[in-house]
């Protein structure tokens, strides 16, 4: 993105964009990425920009008028929030966290906002020279949302609102990248982590060297809550980032110098903690002997491994019923344009029966959106990664982040050699006429360079499996005569795979606290 | 193992046409009363053209002709169907609705205004205890049914097919093409039911094999190690002996191999390098190669069933129709 030519704009709208406080500290070449990918969405009273639930990733900085953002919680009740002002901003959280909105935001009078992509409001928000900028959102974040995020917390559910305000400041924002260690096993564990975007696994190694996964965090779970009841207590296992993290730390000497040692809301939090630690116990003994919590143990570790606790639902072939006739990839080829399959049968095999054909998991954190750099990538209502073709310049950033190699990098338009005639229909005009689907999108002018949507370079095409959009149904599901290729989440996968009695869900994906097995 | 075709509801076909065929017999023969030539005929005809419906069909999908494929919508309809049918559960969680009629009505209107209605196919349920009143599902709208389901009407109509068959040929079993058509006909039936064992337990078969390598991912590393091999043959070109060495071990593997290294021993160590490359490839190769020809037998069985069913089961169309043909002339 640093490489596109600075963007021309009229000097009154370069005063009123980096007149904006927040804005106004950015260094020249954000401010170039600002004037590029800015958009500005007007609405009139009652315009819903952003609806509870729904996954956006836009980030809207109110210019003028008025929206107030209001949660309807499951009795139906609907509260209001907040009112933002002009100046004020929202979606940063779910820009963030990749997580649906917590609220519904609606123009309460006509208005217009100041609009950035996910991937844009990122590269402000992560640059080491935009510190100024993180800090307004940080400081934001903090006063407006951080108390509704702390309350995900078990042990905060109880605590008065006032309490919790007098915690607040003292809360850390902290970012790790991918694979970072965060805490080892066995080290003092002075403090409460919140996981606001990203994943953690927690690994413990036992006496004789054996490592054993015992659980992983991600959306709004927490770990450490140990050590407000236990001044002296260590990590139980060596916490890892499983993708790019960002999380809310919490020191135990704050709780301590906010409320006091011995104060009733410090006795409080600990108790909320031991009764957290001994529901913890109690559902490791539940699940603690036999064979059916190793098989639980194995299925969290391959779980892990395998990265699937990111993911989304994963296109599986059950290799018992497949009778390899290539179907599913032929419609897909069939279903696309350009004739590029986005899966592959190859793919990894998990079981004797089992194989995850490579195909996009559409995943709870896809580290490809946040890698790109181009707005390429993006989330819809419904939580599907899609590929903004247009937008996508062939960076390939997207391709090495994926963790699962699902996305196919093609030539630009029109660079590739000819396709080859799909069929003797092609050879007979007026038969194709009669039969054939649109044409690819046509190739740019000879000796021109290829442009994407907003003017850069492209260099290619990133493509993946788009669900076959637009379409009534999954060609490579619908079509395949044996029905051994399936959707299924992570879930389902490894219970069909193991056959286990109980519900991982009660162990692997605890409403509270997924993976269990806190520090 | 596949069981799915023995569980499927198009089995109730084939029986009804056994009840058919053996009421039809105890009515009497084919060679007393034309009508019931007539009839089997017919519903011969009719299970031809239901299996023949199958084929169609999946190669129509295959190449993308098929009609299903001109129902797409654009994303950004879908995505703001996707978003009023998310202000609608708002609505419900709101309890603005008091009934599913009521509900079902608003949703059928979201979806006709934003013209996705015959792509997103929406099931007004009721919520669970403690939930919302209603919850909406989206489901795929698999219009005209999954291939799967056409297989196995495929099969059981063919089932049929055979049995309306001889009732129809009565005692002109031998007659020239009526001949011809009942013996088409059987083998086409008995190399599908080969087909459905192979079907049944072939792909179990086939992946205990693949335990190691894929068919494809053998088939990937056996090219690739061929095209290597041959490379690093050409570039050992200008000593004839190693070559010949190389052709040696290739040939006759790992027996060969101790006795060419000796021999080899005497070249420049560059060369003898080159070689010793060669000479462990070739054991690569040979390994994979064994591993790919134990696969391919088995994907030849499937390919030998196809030989052997499908142009029968053209031939079979054509002679149907001769018949037919002859019996408008005659
Ligand atoms: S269409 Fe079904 S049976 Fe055929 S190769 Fe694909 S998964 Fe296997
Ligand atoms: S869902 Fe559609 S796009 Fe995705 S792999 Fe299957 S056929 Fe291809
Ligand atoms: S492309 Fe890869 S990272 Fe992105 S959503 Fe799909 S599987 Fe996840």
């Amino acid at each position: 993105m640093t490489e596109s030519a600075p963007q021309s704009l009229p000097p009154e709208e370069l005063e009123l964009l980096f007149g904006l406080e927040l804005l106004k500290d950015l260094p020249k070449r954000l401010r170039d990425i600002v004037a590029r990918f800015r958009r500005y969405t007007p609405g009139v009273a009652g315009t819903v920009f952003v609806r509870q639930g729904e996954y956006t990733e836009d980030f809207h900085y109110v210019l003028s008028g008025s929206v107030s953002a209001y949660r309807t919680d499951d009795d139906g009740r609907t509260e209001l929030l907040d009112v933002l002002a002009p100046h004020s901003w929202f979606g940063e959280v779910s820009a963030l966290s990749n997580q649906p909105s917590l609220a519904t935001l609606k123009a309460d009078v006509p208005c217009t906002l100041l609009t950035l992509d996910g991937s844009t409001f990122r590269i402000l928000y992560k640059d080491a020279t935009a510190a100024k900028f993180r800090e307004q959102i940080d400081q934001r974040y903090r006063e407006r949302s951080l108390s509704t995020h702390l309350r995900t917390i078990p042990i905060f559910r109880a605590l008065p609102e006032a309490e919790l305000a007098r915690v607040r400041p003292h809360v850390r924002f902290e970012s790790f990248a991918k694979g970072k260690v965060i805490e080892k096993q066995d080290a003092p564990a002075g403090r409460i982590y919140m996981v606001r975007s990203g994943a953690v696994s927690c690994t413990r190694t036992e006496s004789g060297g054996r490592q054993r996964i015992t659980g992983y965090f991600m959306n709004n779970s927490s770990f450490g809550e140990r050590t407000l009841s236990d001044e002296r207590a260590t990590w139980s296992g060596t916490y890892t980032t499983l993708a790019p993290t960002d999380v809310l730390v919490i020191d135990r000497s704050a709780f301590a110098s906010v409320y006091g040692q011995g104060s009733g809301t410090f006795v409080a939090l600990q108790r909320a903690a031991e009764e957290l630690a001994r529901a913890d116990q109690a559902q490791a003994k539940a699940v603690g002997e036999g064979a059916a919590d190793q098989r639980e143990e194995e299925r969290l570790e391959l779980m892990v491994r395998r990265q699937s606790v990111k993911g989304g639902e994963a296109l599986v072939i059950d290799l018992e019923r497949c009778v390899r006739c290539n179907m599913c990839v032929e419609t897909c080829v069939a279903v696309h344009e350009d004739r590029v399959p986005r899966l592959s049968k190859k793919g990894h095999r998990i079981s004797a029966e089992l194989n995850l054909a490579t195909s996009c998991y559409n995943c709870e954190i896809p580290e490809c959106m946040m890698s790109c750099g181009y707005g390429a990538i993006r989330r819809d209502v419904e939580g599907v990664i899609r590929f903004v073709y247009d937008n996508c310049v062939g960076c390939a950033s997207c391709v090495s982040a994926c963790p699962y190699g699902v996305i196919r990098y093609t030539p630009p338009p029109g660079a590739g050699p000819v396709a080859p005639l799909d069929s003797f229909l092609d050879a007979i005009p007026w038969l194709a006429k009669l039969f054939k689907r649109a044409e690819p999108a046509a190739a740019p002018a000879a000796g021109g360079p290829v442009l994407s949507a907003r003017g850069e370079k492209v260099n290619g095409k990133s493509i993946k499996c788009d669900l076959c959009a637009g379409l009534p149904f999954e060609g490579c599901v619908y079509n395949c005569p044996t029905t051994a290729i399936t959707r299924r989440n992570p879930e389902q996968l490894f219970a069909g795979e193991r056959a286990v009695t109980g519900s991982i869900a009660e162990v692997v994906h605890a409403d509270r606290n997924p993976g269990g097995g806190r520090g | 193992m596949n069981l799915t075709l023995f569980r499927s509801w198009y089995a109730a076909l084939a029986l009804l046409a056994l009840a058919a065929v053996l009421a039809g017999s105890a009515l009497g023969s084919v060679d007393d009363h034309r009508w019931l030539r007539l009839a089997s005929g017919l519903a011969a005809l009719g299970c031809m053209a239901l299996a023949l419906a199958y084929v169609v069909r999946k190669y129509m999908h295959k190449y993308g002709y098929s009609p299903e494929f001109k129902l797409r919508v654009p994303i950004a309809s879908l995505e703001r169907a996707e978003r009023r049918l998310n202000e609608l559960r708002g609505q419900v969680l709101a309890k603005r609705f008091a009934n599913a009629a009521d509900l079902r009505r608003a949703v059928d209107r979201a979806l006709a205004e934003e013209r996705v209605e015959r792509v997103l196919k929406i099931d007004v349920k009721p919520g669970p205890a403690g939930g919302p009143p209603f919850v909406l599902e989206l489901n795929k709208a698999f219009m005209f049914g999954r291939t799967a389901k056409w297989l196995h009407l495929h099969v059981y109509v063919s089932l049929a097919f055979a049995l309306f068959v001889l009732q129809h040929a009565g005692s002109q079993f031998g007659a020239d093409l009526g001949g011809v058509l009942i013996a088409l006909s059987l083998w086409v039936v008995v190399t599908g039911l080969v087909g459905i064992a192979l079907w049944t337990f072939g792909p179990r078969w086939l992946s205990r094999r693949e335990r190691d390598l894929s068919i494809e991912e053998s088939f990937v590393l056996h090219e690739g190690f061929r095209s290597k091999l041959a490379q690093l043959r050409t570039q050992l070109a200008s000593d004839g002996e190693l070559v010949t060495l190389l052709d040696e071990v290739v040939a006759r593997g790992p027996q060969a191999s101790a006795a060419a290294l000796q021999a080899a021993a005497r070249f420049p160590d560059e060369r003898r390098k080159l070689f010793q490359d060669a000479c462990v490839l070739a054991g690569q190769a040979r390994r994979v190669d064994v591993e790919f020809r134990a696969l391919w037998r088995i994907r030849l069985s499937f390919m030998a069933w196809r030989a052997a069913h499908i142009p029968a089961a053209v031939l079979l169309l054509f002679a149907v129709t001769a018949h037919l043909v002859t019996i408008w002339i005659y």
